[in-house]
């Protein structure tokens, strides 16, 4: 296993700016997970690990090797597609052996390692079938059986559970981090998904028109984001925002008001238009006495799932949406006015987008 | 069955039995000339008219290429020409179908010319036994002759001062004319009708007197080839490898000085040639003059239409003062003796030339045996004049040849055997289909009657189109056709096909021979279409590569063109001679090659024809393959660690398979069957080794003496070699496409 070092890398094709500048160290035996709207640069990153692609500037480097102008076959680096890329007129076995046989591994070494593996995945059933007699979990399974049978230094996940259904995504998501804990082997892994971004990754890297908008533990990104943009992809549904302004170290809304310790900032906040981020789930029905800061609202409509509901208001002209718990929901009708407090918030710039804490603008 | 009734054209017969009724007192005259000949033609057809406006004539000129066909097809079907314009060689063959009546009246025979006459008198008609020729008296006549057509010496003025006498003088002459890039004479050497005044000047004859058999294997034959052999090989005067069409064109640039040609050749000259035409000349050799064949064209009243108007309406065309007419303003070699002593046509020198020649000539004979003997004879004579046979040994196989092709047709069988096994076949199929009926067959039948009429038109039209046509030729095959006569022959010419005991395997007659150089074909091209068309689908497709689209249109262009043009633009390349193939490989500093002269190059010339034009065919079907190929796949497998060969293998082949195979299995019945690029370019050249089955067919039906039956066996022996073939093929597909769900 292995790290990957990213050095300053850039793309561009014609004008067309794709990646600028952009550095990353990935860890080794570490899961980084790369998500972003789609045409971040997420995919051409991964492309140009695996060599598919090359950097316009900067290298890269595979376990302290630079690979920048290595072959992919020679960067010993294994890739799962979003179409799985499975050779349709071979079969189970063959598609997993194929990247062996290339390698002139004895056939003895080649069917050993091929049973293992496709054990592993419970796929050894099928050995013997072609790609299009297969359901598409099963071809997930034989993709990654192909990646994994090589034993590599790393692997790369192009948006791999795009194409399957929902529950099985969520079944294959589980698998992958399984295996990721039992091979500890380091991955890197992109999707625009950011319930797989958050459950998957060790390391969670937002990309926004090809930079870093912020990395991180999953959670510290979801709790602090540094930009409007981070707060509105991680979370769902996204932050509310609501204007504010500055007033004598309280913030000052349509028909509210909070201290500035609310969104633990101190001192130091600047002028101008600022807007309050405060997470739907964040928010409550305030009850007579409450000590939290509250805003004050009025019930568009209330949506309930069930095990929940989502209550859809507005304070002054701004929409807002809260989740609440279904039994907190009960009583509660359109055209009623309510106080929503909350327990946790960040404030923002609006003109610049980022954060603002306590060392000011972020 | 009637032969006539074999070509029929049913439909053409009723809509022109139609569009005649009601019209009545009508004369039809059906002509094949063009231009001058057409035009003084039609002045004395509008004199005719002038004179008896109570006649109406109607003149209808036929295309040349399906003259004789129209004739053989209409007449008996009562909806051709009362009066019609044809050449005396056919008169044998017209007599034998019954399409002519005698002249009805005493020909003023001094009116004519004694010799033009002569070929169309019954006397004169050789190879017919005499009760075929019906209740006609020696000497009498089947038509009125109009005008000759014969070959002379043509010369440039500005080369030629005085036109040679002797053929040494010819030589000489020739001689001190020929330098690189020019030659002293020229003619079409590929046919005999060219060598035919050194044949008969040299005393040979072709045919028995009574027509019934050849006789082309005599010293004089041979001291003809020796004559052939020393302009070619031994003085080097004339070129080898001109066909018509280049000579004219040499003509007129200068490039030759003398042509041996017939008066059609007048109208190919540019103006400002300065010309001069002179009888041919004598041949030294033999001190017997030069003779050309001669063509008479008669006008003959046909089947049943001996009319008094129509015998008017002929006696009219044929008068002294109608061929003055077509003499001045057609330029026409008329046949009327008082033509000539009309001082206008007398000062035309070209036709009292032409006059002149016409003492010396030899009649084209009008046994039919005759067509039999000019395949061997051309190829006798391209054997002289390239040096591989000896002048006698090549006319002793042209002789050989024509007995073999000239068997008699095989013993007549019974057809009761067979019809009875067609019927029982019939009523077993039948039976089985009765038996093995789906449940409520008739209902469902009725109940979808509505959508059984819509498939009804097609039905009719696939049934006339394809069935019939297919069943007939399978029926044809068990026949065989003869002069004047057709018989049930059974199983005959199948198994002389198949056992081809009458040649040895490496005869090119041989069918097995014939066979193994068609695999040979067949392979060579599919080999170098999938190559080539591969190559280039691989080299176009990568999506970086600048203007692609341009080279693609460029690629495919040659598919485009039509391939008898590509076919004869490549002869042309290939001529020995003027050909700029060997212009390229003398400018390389090798030698030339006689493309067409030895089996391997003659069969290389026509692959490298076909497959110019079809490798954009496996091109295209191979680009649209890779391109449905998903780039995923090449990404997965660079990542895998392939190697580009590795990619190709594991990646692009089995990816193409599914789309090339078929490609490749249509491919192989096409060139299976590509009659153009195998007729057009090496013509089967040399000895007919290169033809491929469906051109050997070709040749038995329409070139050695109709030997019709012979040639449907042989088509239906190709149908069942490509059926089988379609069969271990369709079983090659079937289990890989099961595999693909």
């Amino acid at each position: 296993m292995a790290g990957i070092e990213l050095d300053r890398i850039s793309k561009h094709y014609g004008d067309t700016v794709i990646l600028e500048e952009l550095s990353l160290a990935i860890n080794e035996g570490e899961l980084v997970v790369l998500v972003g709207p789609s045409g971040c640069g997420k995919t051409t990153i991964l492309r140009m690990i695996a060599g598919l692609l090359e950097p316009s500037r900067g290298r890269i480097r595979i376990d302290g090797r630079d690979v920048t102008e290595t072959l992919p076959g020679e960067r010993d680096i294994a890739m799962v597609f979003q179409s799985y890329a499975l050779y349709p007129h071979m079969t189970v076995f063959e598609n997993v052996a194929f990247p062996l046989r290339v390698r002139r591994l004895a056939p003895g070494e080649i069917s050993r390692r091929v049973n293992e593996v496709t054990k592993l995945l419970g796929i050894d059933h099928l050995l013997g079938r072609k790609p299009a007699a297969l359901s598409g979990g099963q071809r997930q399974r034989v993709a990654m059986g192909r990646a994994i049978v090589r034993e590599p230094k790393a692997f790369l996940f192009d948006e791999p559970l795009s194409n399957l259904d929902a529950a099985l995504r969520g079944r294959m998501r589980g698998e992958i981090a399984g295996l990721h804990r039992r091979l500890g082997a380091t991955m890197v892994y992109v999707t625009h998904d950011q319930h797989e971004a958050m459950t998957l990754a060790d390391r969670l890297v937002l990309l926004n028109k090809g930079k870093i908008e912020q990395m991180g533990r999953p959670l510290d990104v979801y709790r602090e984001p540094k930009t409007r943009f981070v707060a509105e992809f991680i979370g769902s549904p996204p932050m509310n925002f609501v204007p504010v302004e500055e007033r004598a170290g309280s913030l000052a809304g349509a028909g509210f008001a909070v201290p500035l310790s609310a969104v633990g900032v101190k001192s130091g906040v600047p002028g101008g238009r600022l807007l309050l981020g405060v997470r739907p789930e964040a928010l409550k029905v305030a009850t007579s006495g409450e000590a939290l800061p509250t805003l004050k609202a009025e019930i568009d409509w209330i949506e309930r799932t069930g095990s929940d509901g989502y209550l859809y208001a507005r304070v002054g002209p701004t929409s807002i949406v809260a989740r609440l718990s279904a039994a907190a929901g009960q009583g509660l009708s359109p055209g009623q006015r309510v106080d929503l407090s909350f327990s946790q918030a960040r404030l923002f710039d609006e003109v610049s987008g980022r954060a603002v804490d306590d060392a000011g603008v972020a | 069955m009637r032969r006539g009734l074999v070509i029929g054209g049913l439909a053409v017969a009723t809509l022109s039995c139609l569009s005649r009724l009601g019209q009545a007192a009508e004369v039809v005259l059906w002509h094949s000339y063009r231009a001058g000949e057409m035009e003084a033609l039609d002045r004395t057809v509008d004199r005719f008219r002038h004179e008896h406006p109570d006649t109406k004539v109607r003149v209808l000129a036929v295309p040349y290429g399906a003259y004789q066909q129209k004739l053989i097809s209409a007449i008996p079907a009562g909806h051709g020409p009362d009066l019609f314009i044809a050449a005396h060689d056919q008169l044998g063959d017209m007599i034998r179908r019954e399409l002519i009546e005698p002249v009805p009246a005493a020909l003023a025979s001094a009116q004519f010319l004694d010799e033009t006459l002569r070929p169309l008198a019954v006397g004169a008609v050789q190879g017919i036994a005499a009760g075929a020729a019906g209740p006609a008296t020696p000497g009498r006549s089947w038509g009125w002759p109009m005008a000759f057509k014969t070959l002379v010496l043509f010369y440039r003025t500005d080369l030629v001062a005085t036109p040679p006498a002797t053929t040494d003088g010819m030589i000489e002459i020739a001689h001190a004319l020929t330098r690189p890039g020019r030659f002293g004479l020229a003619y079409n050497l590929a046919e005999f009708y060219f060598h035919a005044p050194w044949y008969f000047g040299s005393g040979a004859e072709l045919l028995s007197a009574d027509g019934l058999s050849a006789r082309i294997e005599s010293e004089a034959a041979a001291a003809s080839g020796a004559f052939l052999r020393r302009l070619v090989l031994e003085e080097r005067v004339v070129p080898t490898d001109a066909n018509g069409a280049l000579v004219t064109e040499m003509f007129n640039r200068g490039q030759v000085a003398m042509v041996v040609n017939g008066p059609w050749f007048i109208s190919e000259i540019d103006r400002g040639v300065p010309w001069k035409i002179a009888t041919l000349p004598r041949m030294s050799a033999s001190d017997r003059p030069a003779r050309p064949l001669l063509t008479v064209e008669g006008l003959f009243v046909a089947k049943g239409r001996a009319t008094p108007e129509t015998v008017g309406l002929a006696e009219a065309l044929v008068s002294d003062s109608a061929a003055r007419i077509r003499a001045l303003e057609g330029g026409q070699p008329v046949a009327n003796r008082a033509a000539y002593d009309d001082p206008e046509v007398a000062a035309r020198s070209v036709l009292g030339t032409f006059r002149a020649q016409l003492e010396q000539t030899v009649p084209m004979p009008t046994a039919p045996l005759v067509a039999l003997l000019w395949e061997p004879l051309n190829e006798a004579l391209r054997q002289i004049s390239r040096g591989a046979l000896a002048p006698k040994v090549a006319f002793a196989a042209a002789a050989s040849r024509v007995r073999v092709l000239n068997q008699p047709l095989p013993e007549s069988e019974s057809a009761a055997p067979f019809v009875l096994g067609l019927l029982l076949l019939l009523c077993g199929a039948l039976a089985v289909a009765v038996w093995r009926r789906p449940p409520r067959f008739v209902a469902r039948l009725l109940a979808a009657r509505a959508a059984y009429a819509f498939l009804l038109p097609t039905a009719i039209g696939m049934t006339l189109l394809v069935a019939v046509p297919f069943l007939m030729g399978l029926g044809l095959g068990f026949f065989a056709f003869g002069p004047g006569e057709v018989r049930f022959v059974g199983f005959a010419n199948f198994v002389s096909i198949i056992t081809a005991a009458e040649y040895p395997v490496t005869h090119p007659l041989s069918f097995y021979f014939t066979l193994v150089v068609t695999v040979l074909w067949t392979v060579a091209n599919v080999l170098l279409h999938v190559g080539i068309g591969f190559a280039l689908a691989l080299l176009l497709s990568p999506a970086w590569l600048k203007g692609r689209g341009l080279f693609r249109v460029l690629l495919i262009l040659p598919w485009t063109i039509p391939n008898y043009i590509t076919a004869l633009v490549f002869k042309g390349l290939f001529n020995a001679q003027f050909g700029a193939v060997n212009a390229v490989l003398v400018a390389l500093g090798l030698s030339p090659v006689g493309w067409f002269d030895g089996f391997w190059p003659a069969f290389a010339a026509n692959v490298v024809t076909n497959v110019w034009l079809g490798f954009p065919f496996m091109m295209v079907t191979l680009l649209g393959a890779l391109q449905a190929i998903p780039q995923d796949l090449y990404d997965a497998a660079r990542v895998d660690g392939a190697g580009a060969w590795q990619r190709f293998v594991g990646v692009t082949l089995p990816q193409v398979g599914p789309a090339l195979l078929p490609a490749v299995i249509l491919g192989t019945i096409w060139t299976f069957n590509m009659f153009n690029i195998v007729f057009l370019v090496s013509e089967g050249q040399p000895e007919g080794s290169t033809d491929i089955l469906v051109t050997e067919a070709y040749r038995w039906a329409f070139v050695r003496n109709g030997r019709y039956g012979y040639a449907a066996a042989y088509s239906t022996i190709i149908f069942v070699i490509l059926v089988l073939y379609s069969l271990v093929t369709r079983r090659l597909v079937a289990p890989r496409s099961e595999a693909r769900v």
